[in-house]
């Protein structure tokens, strides 16, 4: 079960991260700049080109986990390492932000709305797979 | 009747290959260069019994594949004096990793005797390597020594005289898959068409190195009759991948044999190991990299905003306190204008830098930047760079003047020249504030992609230049890369936080010192003659800035930002101070941010051009004296100088124009 639990997991999320990756890095055309917008997708190229990079970490984990590879579980840990990593950076910079707007906004207003980008809320996933399958291979490295 | 040996001490570096030469030689060993080669070899003499042996400590390589100056040397002492007696010193607490260099040894076909140095060591740490099996199945004596207090020294001189006098040979070492094999026959069997050639090399060996692609061996048959049929043979294979394909055969057999002599040295694949075929994927290892280093410069920005208002607020109070309630009133615009102006610009930014530098400490210390090394040494190599030229350019987002002093491990001139003359493209430390600045003004919401995408832009101008250069100026062939890994580590904060400050205090220091003093100058150029308005057209400052303008307006940039740039040439952060001087922090309590805004020359594409030109166009005067200093050359100074400026001046012009077209504004 665990295994093919495993490639189920990549397989979705690397599919998932892929997608909105896609989409905002498409956002800079015009024409799909209004459609992320009503699609709660933020125009961030660059925060879709790093979407892109843990998607395909979730797909190369996929393909060494169907080979049944010792690099799959690798692939697998870094995907979810780097989408909770990604995640963490989103929280903290879009919450910084608004406490910024909070202190300094003279009247500007923040909604912690504002938060649910899809490089924060892609994340809560892999945060959970990596506590379940990844405590034991990261507690392998050392100085841990 | 006294019989003469002569014996080479091989090895990797650091095994204990001169420790076991000194304790053998004593005060007898000789030093010099061998002509025609800058590589060091030692030669000394010892004697037991009969024998007198003279001794010839070899550089100290990884491999014999000739990519390096030592390994030439090395491999050609080997072959073209022929010594009675190879002796490889091997570090027995990392035995694994020095059987590679066996297995080359072997191919060389010369007696060979393994010194397992530093035994007491491997047994303290519970390595036990089984000498008997050693001789069973590489052929090979193995004898225990510690040469750091002259162990097996004697038991290793005994077993050279035996073997010298045996003269075993370890033809076909190493089996390879049959394709290569008929290749090395095909090759074998054309290179003995040249009697004198195989009097010289072993057929063998010398066809392997043939098919590993290794130049000098085409050198060696250069004059041969038998080079065309050889050259004809290799045009039907890919030599590099053959010379992977071999690797990989070497490794197998070190692999397989392994277990046999040392149970203990077998190591089974951890998570470190695990993760770096994830972060040094041919494929997603540059990516990755890509990601984490947007992902640093985001929350960077994102971090220090509050702080740097923070700061911000108490300047902008503070110069607007001091200049509007203070008698005299120069004085009031000397400790407003010109103090905290100036430097106050640049106090804004420092929790950016460390913030930034603490991130960057966390990639260091986990053992991620010294893989981002390794994953860029594929670009590097293929632009003419070795990987160990990547090092020196990731110090370079420090700051560039260690940067380019770290270039001294680099030791091939030309690859040495070229990194120290890319480096200055690294975004150092001190371009920060400027991109704080602007990118904060400019592209509130994008503001830490825009600061990435900058520091992206100086690695593809950095790798470009190199490739210019390397097609242009200074041809040559990189030496590839080497490196050990470090394991990967859970950064401690204490660690990260000790490291920040190292780096960043110093620019707090600046602050107080070359940055202060620039804001003085520009702040008295803005000053006088007396009775000008401060910071007009009037002024001194004003003058020199109309006399660049012609120069700096088809960039879109005004006189204000001309004198900004000239008094950048001292250090990058006093491009912000001399802003915040002319603009001022405001006596209205207005930020410098908003008085660039308000500014009609500039806009995002101006900003942005004004952001590349900074990170361009050139050294700091502290990066040009270590630039001479290192190169030793006016000349090359003089053309980092002139190189950077140029390079800044077409990026920025081709900036403004594609911006203006794109957008139609500035």
């Amino acid at each position: 079960m665990a295994y093919s639990g495993k490639r189920i997991f990549a397989a979705v999320f690397g599919i998932l991260y892929l997608a909105f990756g896609s989409v905002m890095i498409g956002s800079v055309i015009p024409a799909l700049d209004g459609l992320t917008g009503q699609a709660g997708i933020p125009s961030d190229p660059a925060a879709g080109f790093v979407l892109c990079v843990i998607g395909a970490v979730f797909l190369f984990a996929y393909r060494e986990l169907s080979r049944t590879s010792a690099d799959g579980p690798a692939f697998l840990i870094i995907g979810m390492v780097l989408s909770v990593v990604f995640a963490a950076v989103a929280l903290l910079s879009l919450g910084v932000q608004g406490t910024g707007i909070l202190l300094f906004g003279e009247g500007e207003t923040w909604d912690p709305i504002r938060l649910l980008v899809p490089m924060l809320y892609l994340g809560i996933g892999p945060a959970a797979g990596l506590f379940v399958w990844g405590r034991a291979f990261l507690s392998d490295l050392a100085g841990a | 009747m006294k019989k003469k040996i002569r014996i080479a001490l091989a090895g990797n570096p650091n095994v204990g290959k001169s420790t076991i030469f000194n304790a053998l030689t004593g005060s007898r060993q000789q030093v010099g260069n061998w002509p025609g080669v800058t590589v060091e070899k030692k030669s000394g003499y010892t004697r037991t019994g009969v024998y007198e042996i003279e001794i010839i400590d070899l550089p100290g390589t990884y491999s014999l594949t000739a990519y390096s100056a030592d390994e030439v040397v090395a491999r050609d002492y080997i072959i073209d004096e022929k010594p009675d007696v190879v002796v490889h010193v091997v570090d027995a607490t990392n035995f694994e990793r020095n059987l590679y260099l066996t297995t080359q040894l072997m191919e060389l076909e010369v007696p060979l005797v393994i010194a397992l140095n530093m035994s007491d060591m491997a047994e303290k740490n519970g390595t036990a390597i089984n000498r008997m099996m050693m001789k069973k199945f590489f052929g090979i004596p193995a004898i225990r020594t510690v040469g750091s207090r002259s162990e097996g020294l004697e038991e290793l001189l005994r077993t050279v005289i035996n073997e010298s006098e045996a003269s075993p040979h370890h033809e076909q070492a190493i089996a390879y898959d049959d394709a290569t094999e008929r290749r090395i026959a095909e090759l074998v069997a054309v290179l003995k068409t040249d009697p004198a050639l195989i009097a010289r090399y072993p057929p063998r060996w010398l066809a392997i190195r043939l098919l590993e692609g290794d130049e000098n061996a085409e050198e060696k048959i250069a004059l041969s009759p038998a080079r065309k049929a050889a050259l004809t043979v290799l045009a039907k294979i890919d030599t590099a991948e053959t010379e992977a394909a071999m690797a990989d055969r070497r490794y197998e057999v070190i692999s397989a044999l392994l277990p046999r002599v040392c149970t203990t040295c077998v190591r089974t694949m951890n998570s470190s190991d695990l993760i770096d075929r994830v972060i040094t994927n041919r494929y997603l290892g540059i990516p990755i990299f890509l990601a984490l280093m947007w992902g640093a410069f985001e929350l960077t920005f994102a971090a220090a905003a509050p702080f740097s208002a923070a700061i911000e607020a108490a300047m902008s109070y503070g110069a607007g306190l001091a200049g509007s309630g203070m008698e005299p009133a120069w004085l009031g615009s000397l400790l407003g204008d010109g103090i905290i102006g100036g430097m106050g610009a640049i106090l804004v930014f420092i929790p950016n830098i460390f913030i930034l530098l603490f991130l960057l400490s966390v990639l260091e210390d986990s053992g991620y930047l010294a893989r981002a090394a390794f994953v860029m040494d594929r670009l590097m190599y293929a632009i003419g760079l070795p990987g160990k030229s990547f090092i020196p350019m990731l110090i370079g987002f420090g700051c560039n003047v260690p940067a380019i002093m770290a270039t001294r491990t680099i030791e091939d001139p030309k690859d040495r020249l070229i990194t120290i003359l890319i480096n200055p493209f690294m975004s150092c430390g001190a371009r920060l504030p400027v991109y704080v600045l602007l990118a904060g003004a400019f592209f509130p919401a994008h503001a830490g992609t825009v600061v990435f995408l900058l520091y992206v832009l100086g690695i593809a101008v950095a790798i470009g230049s190199a490739w210019l250069f390397r097609k242009t100026i200074l041809p040559g062939k990189p030496a590839p890369f080497l490196m050990e890994m470090p394991p990967y580590r859970l950064p401690t904060l204490a660690t990260s936080v000790v490291h920040m400050w190292d780096r960043g205090s110093m620019y707090i220091r600046k602050a107080g010192g070359v940055i202060l003093f620039g804001a003085l100058i520009v702040w008295g150029l803005a000053s006088l003659p007396f009775g000008v308005e401060y910071g007009s057209a009037g002024s001194f400052a004003g003058m020199i800035g109309h006399v660049l303008e012609p120069l700096a307006a088809p960039l879109g940039f005004d006189w204000k930002i001309a004198v900004a740039l000239l008094f950048g040439f001292v250090a990058k952060e006093v491009v912000v101070g001399s802003l915040g001087v002319l603009y001022g922090t405001g006596e209205d309590g207005g930020t410098l941010s908003s008085a660039l805004l308000a500014d009609p020359h500039l806009g995002p594409v101006t900003a942005f051009a004004l952001m590349a030109f900074v990170l361009l166009y050139l050294p700091c005067l502290a990066a040009l004296a270590v630039i001479r200093k290192e190169t030793g050359s006016w000349k090359w100074t003089g053309f980092s100088v002139i190189y950077g400026l140029t390079v800044a001046y077409i990026v920025a012009f081709v900036i403004t124009r594609l911006g203006y077209y794109l957008l139609g504004g500035i």
